[in-house]
């Protein structure tokens, strides 16, 4: 085992994981709120969203990722949206999120006691203030542990990119593995930065479901000017 | 004119027919208690009141007004008709005073603090002052329904809609929640309440309406239409619930 290679590499590894962070965050957070307006535009428009919310959904989770990526990337060029890579690969990753994560937002408003909406309903409030006010945190507590599962899938997913040249983790990793002749190192060094990453979101978000799920009195967010 | 005209409502839910042709008025200031059996058609046709359902024939009309269902309509009819649930149906996320205080703030557009200041008038008028910081898991059934009471009250509706609010209550919490309906009724608010509490209906409501597979069956002064049942259909009813 020769690890001079991996170290005299590592900057480069390193930007890269800052990529794949970067890629993965962005995209998945636009992807979850896109999903989440997605869930008030059911309130308010009833099937008129939710059918092709549904379509789309079956449309991504029948289609592997690398199909989905070279489908916008290339595809998009074609009809003369040329972007930069970094755009490229939010775009990829926000497209991908938003299936899964709708659906999985979808699963937590059926878990919303019907009660609680009619209550709403009668107090006529609008779509917006019924996500607000009464559906959004019994469905984030109801649904924070598999969106965190969710964001882990794609974050790994965005070792995919590689492939469409995107510069990030893996795509730094394969350079530097045939530069180096030492790609065995190379790839469990990533593997390890890979698992690291994992590790270190999914501990983030154990504590934000801590926070989210812990006593609704302890952690009041209507004490700090939510409500 | 009365406060609410329904005029041979009907609905159904796909091929099943659940209020077929009922008429009947209700005047401001009066207390009318439909009673009958489950699945008599007495909650939907609450339920119809307050726009949750739609009707499919016939007409409803609130102060003059034929309800429709465009939301803006369906916000003002909801303005003057408040409801409370059998489930109380309180925000298990909120303190009792900011469930009461939420619609007056986001759907009457009130500041923060002037909205607290109705919950906490509301919350008095149901004998709950101690209890505005409570969470809902940390009330009893009956102070819950108090509290869904109160969340109602705070819009200042014309008329509240109570479907079966003692329903789900220990026997020992139902006196606090109809004590609180009974005062409501003395201070005139014009009420429709669906309940089995066929003594407090007695005492409480002006009229009474004996609902029946869909039909209202027999209506008139609460004393009448307990105390002397004409069909046969109410006099069994009022058998088995009494005995």
């Amino acid at each position: 085992m020769h690890f001079e290679a991996v170290w005299a590499g590592l900057p480069l590894l390193l930007s890269g994981a800052l990529k794949t962070i970067l890629y993965a965050v962005a995209g998945y957070a636009a992807g979850l709120a896109f999903a989440m307006l997605l869930i008030v535009g059911r309130l308010a428009y009833g099937s008129a969203i939710s059918r092709p919310t549904a379509v789309f959904v079956e449309i991504v989770r029948n289609t592997p990722f690398l199909v989905q990526a070279f489908f916008l990337y290339f595809g998009l060029a074609k009809l003369g949206f040329s972007m930069s890579p970094v755009v490229a690969a939010v775009i990829i990753v926000t497209f991908n999120s938003l299936a899964y994560t709708v659906e999985i937002l979808r699963s937590g408003l059926m878990g919303v006691p019907r009660g609680l909406i009619e209550a709403g309903e009668s107090m006529s409030f609008s779509a917006l203030q019924m996500f607000r006010y009464v559906i959004a945190r019994p469905m984030l507590r109801a649904t924070l542990p598999a969106l965190s599962g969710q964001f882990i899938i794609i974050m790994l997913n965005t070792s995919l990119l590689s492939a469409i040249a995107i510069p990030e983790l893996t795509y730094e990793a394969s350079n530097l593995a045939s530069s180096s002749f030492r790609p065995f190192e190379v790839y469990v060094a990533i593997a390890l930065i890979y698992f690291t990453i994992s590790a270190a979101f999914a501990g983030m978000f154990a504590l934000l479901t801590r926070a989210v799920t812990g006593d609704w009195a302890k952690v009041d967010l209507a004490r700090r000017g939510i409500l | 004119m009365s406060l609410i005209e329904i005029d041979h409502l009907s609905k159904s839910y796909g091929a099943h027919q659940v209020i077929k042709d009922v008429s009947l008025s209700v005047e401001a200031g009066e207390v009318l208690a439909v009673i009958g059996r489950s699945g008599s058609g007495k909650s939907t046709l609450l339920r119809c009141l307050n726009g949750l359902e739609q009707i499919n024939g016939g007409a409803l009309r609130i102060d003059g007004r034929a309800v429709t269902y465009d939301k803006r309509a369906l916000r003002q009819l909801r303005k003057r008709v408040a409801m409370v649930f059998q489930s109380y149906n309180l925000f298990p996320h909120m303190s009792a005073q900011d469930n009461v205080a939420l619609a007056p703030r986001i759907v009457g557009k009130l500041e923060r603090k002037a909205s607290l200041d109705i919950a906490h008038e509301m919350l008095g008028r149901v004998g709950l002052s101690d209890k505005h910081d409570a969470y809902p898991r940390d009330l009893s059934g009956g102070q819950q329904q108090r509290v869904a009471i109160a969340r109602a009250l705070a819009v200042r509706p014309e008329i509240l809609l109570l479907d079966e609010v003692t329903a789900a209550l220990d026997p020992e919490l139902v006196g606090e929640v109809l004590k609180v309906l009974g005062d409501l009724a003395s201070e005139g608010l014009t009420m429709v309440l669906v309940t089995h509490e066929i003594a407090f209906a007695r005492k409480a409501a002006s009229r009474v309406a004996f609902m029946h597979e869909g039909r209202v069956h027999e209506i008139g002064p609460a004393q009448d239409v307990i105390g002397n049942p004409q069909t046969p259909e109410l006099q069994r009813f009022l058998a088995s619930v009494i005995a």
